[in-house]
């Protein structure tokens, strides 16, 4: 009996250990995901010069889709406006490059985070991305 | 007791796993960033040059340009990412290469660790002693020129 007893107050403790390694694999999984999605779509605009509207919505949505969040949750913004091929005077020149920024809350970081006393809201990590990329788009 | 220091055993044992995932996951995640900005540094890079108005007519990289460009984009990923592992990231060396039929270049990036308050250097596993004194990723790539 006293070993029973010990493994019922024991068995919370252990078992968070085992759905922590779970839930920093599907974080993992999700940044991957995440981050294979925005190179796609960047050597895209890459070719194109811009961020179309159109692809801007469709990486929200997939983004939302792989993060299990709404599509209001996920902000991201490229450039509109089409971009010409980086030229040699220009190379640190922002204006002169696509820019693109993503942010999504990615939510349940910590595994029996309400066992451990931490709120939900507080549960997450904001992952981001802010960067600009040289243009390959050489005009009509 | 007997109980108790099994219990403590697999505590010690679950925190020490715990760690080390963590920090491989880290560790796996910087090298992708490190190669993530290494791409898009020696794709912009590539875009830095000309064909010589001299010469063989060579299609050659404007190697001050390209480590502008390498540079510009060491900084601003480095700003869209919080302090990343404890230490900086910078571009190790910009190089490149031009041949008959285009260009080739090359960047290498490399995370270097930061110093801990106890004046020691962060070291990514941090349940070895083994210390990564450096992580380094390069990146090539290359424009071949067709047509006349």
């Amino acid at each position: 009996m006293k070993q029973f007893i010990v493994l019922i107050a024991i068995l919370p403790v252990m078992l968070v250990f085992l759905l922590q390694f779970t839930a920093d694999q599907q974080t993992e999984m999700k940044i991957t995901a995440i981050n294979s999605m925005i190179y796609t779509e960047k050597e895209r605009a890459k070719q194109t010069g811009c961020f179309t509207e159109e692809q801007c919505g469709r990486i929200k949505n997939s983004i939302a889709e792989i993060c299990g969040v709404d599509a209001e949750n996920v902000f991201f913004d490229g450039t509109r406006e089409k971009i010409t091929r980086l030229s040699i005077t220009d190379a640190e020149n922002p204006d002169k490059m696509i820019h693109y920024e993503l942010r999504v809350t990615l939510p349940g970081i910590m595994a029996g985070g309400s066992f451990m006393g931490i709120k939900k809201e507080d549960n997450n990590y904001c992952y981001r991305i802010d960067a600009y990329t040289a243009s390959e788009y050489i005009g009509e | 007791m007997k109980e108790f220091i099994i219990f403590l055993a697999f505590l010690i044992l679950l925190m020490s796993l715990t760690v080390y995932i963590t920090d491989s996951n880290n560790y796996i995640r910087l090298q992708k960033y490190l190669k993530a900005m290494a791409d898009e540094a020696a794709s912009g890079a590539i875009l830095m040059g000309a064909f010589e108005q001299s010469g063989s007519g060579c299609y050659v990289i404007d190697e001050t340009a390209a480590s502008s460009y390498a540079g510009f984009t060491c900084d601003t990923f480095t700003q869209s990412i919080s302090p990343m592992n404890y230490g900086s990231i910078s571009v190790a060396s910009v190089s490149s290469e031009s041949f008959p039929t285009g260009a080739a270049v090359t960047v290498t990036v490399k995370w270097s660790p930061g110093n801990l308050s106890n004046g020691k250097k962060y070291s990514l596993f941090r349940m070895f002693t083994d210390k990564y004194e450096e992580v380094v990723r390069s990146s090539t790539y290359e424009a071949v020129i067709k047509g006349e």
